[in-house]
């Protein structure tokens, strides 16, 4: 009896503390604007349904390092350069987007994320034509 | 004549018996005072929040309707040369409010100023004044006064909405589905979500001003029109997704930025509570939402009359 009170007891311990929520994954890989290496820029990897947390990481060199809650995400990639009209209280031009919508607002790539270390997982964009 | 004799002092293992219980006790209580201080200062910045909370009901109550989000909208590329934008005009909602947090000085000045029409919100003379009730204690880097002559920062935000204003559709942030937003003015009836189920302000953490060529505009309460003094429910508080507020944008641990782009720009909620951010519903009720809130849920708490079922735990 009492060896199956201890067994009861260490089933109960043993839900309690594995009850563990999803561990995020490590997402690595490049980001290329026009065939080049995207200097600087932000990666946001969102679910597709939105029910879980967002992550984001920043680019750097074209490289990134995100962990990410494993599943099918949409990806938004964005980054900024001068606008071409400087404001007065802000002391210097103000920046503008310098890659369009569809790889950000309403973007088109995708990635699936398995638990781990995901690698390689690499993207495309182009820079927007600058305004005259 | 000693028959009964009695000891005088204590041994050396009752003394050290006495130091290890006097070690346990201070272990045990020096984490807990950092964490007493937190707690305290989580606690003032919950009052604050009610209070702005309840300046905002009195302003309602005086005019019928809340105080614009930004009072000539949003920057946007065409800024300059609008007709009819008054673009010293760059105070926002919690310049509305002023009278009713006991603050009417600042208030007269600031309308004197606007008045006049001859300088910009941020460079009135009132504007590197703290403003305690805008400033929560959570936050290492509050009260800021910007060195930079853009004046007293804020540590609270109002809610926008659930996106931010697009370049090509509303660049100016008139059409927002949240409660404060470019020139709105919301009734309550207006909010048809229910008061107590759309969120109205939240807290911000003030970003560092050692950066290249500018300053960080999160929280500028006089200079407010190149966003970051109000915030979207477009991603969960906290989030590592960074605040895309325009042009200058000093990274702070818990406070990222992103591209800060002039349009579809936006701030998030973020303060240095554990585990989430301090928030004041559209019946000035005060709650805590934390980081880990359904993407959904949070979402659909910032618009005003979207009609989505959301349940509240």
């Amino acid at each position: 009896m009492k060896s199956i009170c201890f067994a009861c007891l260490l089933i109960l311990l043993g839900s309690l503390g594995c009850n563990s929520a999803e561990a995020p994954a490590e997402v690595s890989g490049t980001v290329m604007m026009d065939g080049v290496l995207l200097a600087e820029g932000e990666i946001i990897f969102e679910a597709s349904d939105n029910s879980k947390t967002p992550a984001a990481g920043t680019i750097k060199d074209g490289k990134y390092l995100v962990k990410v809650l494993p599943g099918s995400k949409k990806v938004k990639v964005s980054s900024s350069r001068p606008a071409s009209k400087p404001d007065p209280v802000m002391g210097s031009a103000a920046r503008e987007h310098r890659i369009g919508p569809e790889f950000n607002e309403k973007t088109t790539l995708t990635a699936d994320i398995k638990s781990g270390k995901n690698e390689g997982i690499d993207f495309q964009v182009k820079e927007l034509a600058k305004k005259k | 004549m000693f028959s009964s004799r009695r000891r005088v002092g204590f041994t050396l293992i009752e003394l050290l018996v006495v130091i290890a219980i006097i070690a346990i006790l201070i272990g045990l209580l020096l984490p807990a005072v950092q964490k007493v201080r937190e707690a305290a200062a989580r606690m003032s910045c919950t009052n604050k929040l009610k209070q702005i909370g309840l300046a905002l009901h009195n302003y309602h109550d005086t005019n019928s309707m809340l105080p614009p989000g930004q009072p000539q909208g949003y920057y946007y590329s065409g800024w300059y040369g609008t007709p009819g934008l008054q673009d010293y005009n760059r105070a926002n909602w919690a310049g509305y409010i002023l009278p009713h947090v006991e603050q009417t000085a600042v208030h007269s000045q600031l309308q004197a100023l606007l008045q006049a029409n001859t300088n910009y919100t941020c460079f009135g003379t009132f504007s590197p004044n703290v403003l305690s009730t805008f400033s929560c204690p959570s936050d290492p880097a509050a009260p800021k006064v910007a060195s930079s002559g853009q004046g007293f920062h804020t540590s609270y935000i109002t809610c926008h909405g659930s996106g931010y204003a697009t370049p090509t559709a509303d660049p100016r942030g008139l059409n927002l589905d949240g409660i404060f937003f470019g020139q709105s003015k919301v009734r309550l009836t207006d909010i048809t979500d229910g008061t107590s189920n759309t969120v109205m302000v939240s807290e911000l953490l003030q970003g560092s001003d050692s950066i290249a060529g500018g300053h960080d505009i999160r929280g500028r309460m006089w200079n407010t029109i190149h966003s970051g003094t109000t915030f979207t429910t477009l991603y969960p508080p906290n989030s590592t997704v960074g605040d895309n507020v325009m042009g200058y944008c000093g990274a702070v641990p818990g406070a990222p930025c992103g591209s800060q782009s002039v349009i579809s720009s936006f701030a998030l909620a973020r303060s240095k509570h554990t585990g989430g951010v301090n928030v004041a519903r559209a019946d000035a009720s005060v709650g805590f939402i934390s980081n880990n809130i359904a993407p959904n849920t949070w979402l659909w708490m910032g618009t005003r009359s979207g009609g989505e079922v959301i349940s509240l735990n």
